[in-house]
């Protein structure tokens, strides 16, 4: 579909209050239709990134050009978050219709891809990103944006309104925290 | 572990990253000093960050490179130049026949297969292709890797950054302005051909070793979109480097020249002070906007030790600078020609045009931006909303002459505040826990409403209404239904009871009533905001016609057809004056008058009317819209009440998609196609796919909009009447007894609602044999109706206890209740309807009761034609007829044409269960056309196993196990060979 939150935002500013009435559910589905859409796909090789369904989500959704940085950045964060949950509903359920379909560990790079070859690790990794949460929510956001939806430092750091340094810092301890959870 | 300790953790940590891996150790011992568990911690994190682990390096850049980069297109890698925000720069050569080029190859960190991408690099690539200057690095080539990453190819440049040539050659003064006036002959060049570069820094500014400027990266540039004059489309996301960025940048607003004015203005403060103007190293992108837009530079000259060269830039330069720094597109220089031009007169003793930036004038925009009251943060969204949403609200209040400009500035700025908030769920610090909820986000919306704008009604009126849509359209209907009850308060007491406004707030409230199921509070805020709404315009508006039109609906279900249609008519009238024939809530008022008529009995009316309603909208157009979604809805019912099943289908399940689409799936509106769609699959046959269909609605209704709401009805109903025609008719009466409960609790006893549940209702009954328990159902509708004026439910009526005479044998009185039947439908239908051709099978029927098949014959096929026109095979229904039709031909003595007519009923009966009682009947009916034919072996195993199935289902006594019983009689009487 072709909806268009920016034209939404545009048409609200023309005075069309319709235009309200289609802003949120558009933010929300877009990503669980296109991450769906690819998780349901059988053909590994062409499982996307987090990042290019979440690029593919914000073409969608948001004209480039139209848009500023800092939009598209609260844009990509809120989809970090609803990634992770899309993605950890995903894997939950084919962990639990493949029990024991012992796979070696191989270093998660493509979390769409994990979440269907390695159910049990994302699962993990969710948990781990939990504990991780109650010791530092920023941590746990940052392993989201970087993680789930593929953002780079800076657009981290747009996202979450810290500074890149930071991003950089707090991603060496969570990925290290997080390792160190998963390998135990 | 607490946060504090993990604080903790984390600093000993990263301490133990910074030193030597042999040193840690120590270094550990000393921090933890004596906490044993804390020294584990920091060291098995050191392990875990050392080891390969199941989380793996995430490249640095949102998209990862190909691991290995050989070539980008046909350039051959060399080495790498630099690394950007969006890019990493590559030194590469292109080998071709006796010559070799250099290049510097820009590859987009963004980027992947779009096609909209491509058309756009495209075109780019082509704009740039023509900005030819000397002073200008030329692109050479573009295009894609196969892996959807986009390049630049550019001329390769050898040089010093401006700023580096500036230091190591060690400029004075006047040779760096004379340096600086080519980098804006330049820049106005690059200007004058509509492109504006939108991130000049001395980097991207290079000087060669004989002095001469080229400026690189006008590809991150956009052309100037000539027919506006306005900076139109930029290339990706907006890219720029925060110390050289425009405030208007910084905060996402358009971009034009003057924005490359502002970055000229910085780096000629930067080559002239040796500073940057503003300092924002590692500051957050807020702190960012706020420094560029916010803070006012210190003059250059202060920023330089050396007392001769501060004297030199004291006064104009100081000026001038600060001139092409304006915070205000406005008010710096309008060109950067016209910056050049200030630098030459400042060069030749000329009095510069530049006037200093007045306190007064920085105070004066201070107390304008306070005034405003908005948030910092909303100031983003108000740019790209705030002016056009006054413009429209207040065109809708062009006949109000007050001064309402301030007032709607206020919203406007209100409603865009709420909305950056909504955009905000990203911020950790902003949201509850990690499960932020569209819901959440609204309720703290409202909360800042309710608590911040006390003082101002209006606008929380304003705000309110709006919001209760949102929260409508989410499904959160008793919400919506407070803010819009809040609303109409505010506006009742601001503008009084009978005003425009409370008018509006009523046909919203009334809208959450209808929404809700509640018909009768949805009527009465409907009948009072048309009644206000009439009283206060002199001319009937759209919205009153809107309020009539959805007012009608409600009438028309309640039974009220005479004052819906009145609605109907007068919302039609205003309608197609104000809007024309073309618009979709025309042909949905249409419908509604055109339903009315249907109702009435008026079935010509209604049908040419139907016919307009058709002819009036193309449901072709449109991308998903409520509005068009409705139109399909609309436009497949239209279809379905004119028998066009299979052209409706379609439509209503392109209605289902686009809801769904727009919706979330328990939506009403959602629920309401699914209910209209299951219904024409039912009546396609397909029961296989309307099943789920209807089941999916019916527990979404139930659970989201109550058991007791009219589409949890509708769906109940549908899904019995399906149950019903594949014979599971026990569960079919109790959802009916269900949904009569529902409605006798809600209309009382004897309200018309009821008649069309009662009459279904008897159905599953018939089947089940509880004869006399239909015909009570079936007493107690017809009595509901008008007894002057019969219409199409007193047939439906009659036709049940037809079918209950035929079944208790008393076929006389089934003779005079279908012919009170067939004397409606002569007046009433045309011979094609379904109704009619329902009453010709049952006619028919009774004929071959009689014995008279001769008589039966040629009904039958007219019957069986006029259905076989509208339902496509497999169709239980044609399989009726054509039962009907063989047992006929069977008893006028055509074995061999009753065979096949009856091998056609079996395959049109297929969607049936095999132990349902017509496929009994069939097999028994085969087995005596074969037996007719002299062939008893193959007879036998038909008549037995149909007798079989005919008895389990309508039991031992029944009319049509006896006559089955007969035939199986009639082979075993015949002598066996």
């Amino acid at each position: 579909m072709g909806s268009d939150v920016t034209q939404v935002l545009i048409e609200l500013g023309q005075g069309d209050r319709a235009a309200l009435d289609r802003l949120l559910p558009l933010v929300y589905d877009e990503l669980r239709r296109l991450a769906e859409g690819q998780l349901r796909r059988e053909r590994v090789g062409h499982t996307l990134s987090p990042t290019a369904l979440v690029h593919e989500a914000y073409l969608k959704l948001v004209q480039l050009d139209r848009i500023d940085w800092k939009g598209r950045a609260h844009f990509f964060g809120a989809c970090a978050h609803s990634m992770r949950r899309i993605l950890i509903s995903y894997a939950r359920m084919k962990k639990a219709n493949k029990r024991g379909a012992g796979k070696e560990h191989v270093p998660i790079e493509n979390v769409v891809l994990a979440a269907q070859e390695q159910p049990a690790e994302v699962v993990a990794l969710d948990e781990a990103l939990t504990k991780l949460e109650q010791l530092s929510e920023r941590q746990a956001r940052i392993v989201e944006c970087r993680f789930f939806a593929g953002m780079g430092v800076e657009e981290t750091a747009a996202a979450l309104d810290v500074s890149p340094a930071t991003v950089k810092r707090d991603w060496t301890t969570a990925r290290a925290f997080l390792n160190r959870e998963l390998s135990r | 572990m607490t946060p504090e300790r993990w604080e903790r953790v984390q600093e000993i940590f990263h301490a133990a990253l910074q030193i030597d891996p042999q040193e840690r150790e120590m270094l550990i011992e000393r921090e933890s000093a004596g906490d044993a568990e804390l020294a584990t911690q920091v060291a098995s994190l050191l392990e875990a960050n050392d080891s390969h682990g199941l989380v793996g390096a995430v490249p640095d850049t949102g998209i990862r490179l190909a691991p290995s980069l050989d070539f980008i297109g046909p350039y051959r890698v060399l080495r790498t130049l630099g690394q950007g925000g969006m890019a990493t720069v590559y030194l590469a050569e292109r080998t071709g026949e006796g010559f070799t080029q250099r290049v510097a190859v820009k590859l987009l960190r963004l980027g992947f297969a779009d096609p909209r991408l491509d058309d756009r690099l495209l075109s780019e690539r082509q704009i740039l292709a023509q900005l030819e200057h000397p002073g200008i690095a030329r692109l050479v080539d573009g295009g894609a890797t196969p892996e959807g990453q986009p390049y630049f190819a550019m001329e390769y440049v050898e040089g010093l950054g401006l700023t580096d040539y500036c230091t190591q050659n060690q400029l004075t003064v006047s040779d760096r302005l004379k340096l600086f006036l080519e980098v804006c002959t330049v820049v106005h060049f690059a200007h004058q051909q509509l492109v504006v570069h939108r991130d000049l820094k001395p980097s991207n500014i290079m000087v060669s070793d004989d002095g001469r400027v080229k400026l690189l990266d006008f590809g991150l540039a956009k052309l100037l979109d000539p027919s506006h004059g306005v900076e139109g489309a930029t290339l990706t996301v907006p890219c720029f480097t925060p110390a050289y960025a425009s405030p208007e940048q910084v905060r996402g607003r358009q971009v034009g020249t003057p924005s490359d004015v502002f970055s000229l203005g910085v780096v000629l403060y930067e080559i002239l002070s040796g500073t940057l103007p503003f300092q924002m190293e590692s500051a957050s992108p807020a702190e960012i906007e706020r420094i560029v837009c916010n803070t006012h530079p210190e003059r250059p000259s202060v920023r330089v030790a050396q007392k001769r060269v501060r004297q030199l830039l004291e006064g104009d330069l100081d000026t001038i600078v600060l001139k092409a720094l304006a915070k205000d597109p406005a008010r710096r220089y309008g060109s950067a020609e016209q910056l050049a031009d200030d630098i030459r007169r400042h060069l030749r003793g000329l009095p510069v045009r530049a006037r200093p930036d007045s306190m007064t004038y920085r105070l004066g925009k201070f107390i304008q931006r306070n005034r405003t009251g908005v948030a910092a943060a909303a100031l983003v969204a108000v740019s790209l909303m705030g002016g056009t949403l006054v413009a429209g609200w207040q065109a809708r209040r062009a006949t109000a002459q007050r001064d309402l400009a301030a007032d709607e500035a206020r919203k406007a700025a209100l409603v865009t505040t709420l909305m950056v908030d909504l955009f905000r769920l990203s911020d950790p610090t902003a949201t509850l826990g990690d499960r932020v909820t569209a819901r959440e986000l609204l309720d703290r919306g409202v909360e800042r409403i309710e608590r911040e704008f006390g003082a101002q009604p209006d606008v929380q009126a304003q705000v309110f209404t709006e919001v209760a849509r949102v929260y409508a359209n989410l499904g959160l209907l008793e919400r919506a239904e407070q803010l819009a009850r809040r609303a109409l308060d505010i506006h009742n007491d601001l503008h009084g009871p009978e005003s425009l406004e409370a008018s509006a707030s009523l046909d919203q409230l009334g809208e959450m009533h209808a929404i809700q199921g509640n018909n009768e509070a949805a009527v009465e805020e409907y009948r009072r905001a048309v009644a206000i709404r009439s009283a206060a315009l002199t001319q009937p508006d759209t919205l009153l016609a809107h309020i009539q039109s959805e007012l009608g609906f409600l009438l028309r279900s309640a039974g009220e057809h005479e004052e819906a249609g009145d609605m109907f008519t007068q919302a039609l009238e205003t309608q197609r004056q104000l809007l024309g024939d073309e618009r979709p809530e025309v042909a949905m008022t249409l419908f509604g008058l055109a339903a009315t008529f249907h109702d009435r009995g008026s079935f010509d009316e209604a049908e040419q009317l139907f016919q307009n309603a058709l002819a009036d909208y193309d449901v072709a157009r449109g991308r998903p819209h409520p509005m068009a979604a409705t139109a399909l809805l609309n436009v497949g019912m239209i279809r379905r009440l004119r028998e066009q099943y299979r052209a409706g289908e379609p439509l209503l399940r392109a209605a289902v998609s686009m809801r769904s689409a727009l919706y979330k799936a328990d939506h009403p509106d959602v629920i309401e196609a699914l209910a209209q769609w299951g219904i024409d699959l039912t009546e396609l046959g397909r029961y296989a796919e309307a099943e789920p269909v209807l089941t999916d609605g019916l527990e979404r209704s139930d659970r989201s909009l109550g058991v007791d709401h009219p589409f949890s009805s509708t769906l109940r109903e549908a899904l019995a009447v399906l149950e019903t025609a594949t014979g599971r008719h026990a569960e079919a009466a109790a959802r009916f007894d269900t949904s009569l409960a529902v409605k006798r609790d809600r209309y009382g006893d004897d309200h018309p609602q009821l008649v069309f549940a009662l009459l279904r209702s008897a159905r599953p009954l018939i089947e089940g044999g509880r004869l006399s328990e239909a015909e009570a159902r079936l007493d107690s509708a017809l009595a509901l109706g008008d007894p002057d004026s019969r219409g199409v439910s007193d047939l439906l009526g009659l036709s049940s206890k037809v079918q209950i005479e035929l079944r208790r044998g008393r076929l006389r009185a089934a003779d005079s209740l279908l012919s009170e039947a067939e004397s409606i439908a002569r007046d009433q239908l045309r011979e094609s309807h379904r109704y009619t051709l329902m009453l010709g099978r049952e006619r028919a029927e009774l004929f071959l009761e009689l014995d008279q098949p001769d008589q039966a014959v040629p009904i039958l096929q007219r019957v069986l034609e006029g259905e076989r026109a509208v339902r496509p095979p497999p169709h239980p229904r044609v399989g009726s007829t054509l039962r009907l039709l063989g047992a006929a031909y069977l008893a006028q003595g055509k074995g061999e044409l009753a065979e096949h007519t009856l091998h056609s009923a079996q395959s049109e009966l297929r969607e049936l269960p095999e132990w349902h009682w017509e496929v009994g009947e069939v097999e028994s009916l085969l087995g005596a056309a074969l037996l007719a034919q002299g062939r008893p072996e193959e007879a036998l195993p038909l008549l037995e196993q149909g007798l079989e199935t005919v008895r389990d289902y309508r039991g031992p006594g029944s009319r049509v196990a006896v006559r089955a019983e007969r035939r199986l009689a009639l082979v075993r009487g015949s002598s066996p060979r």
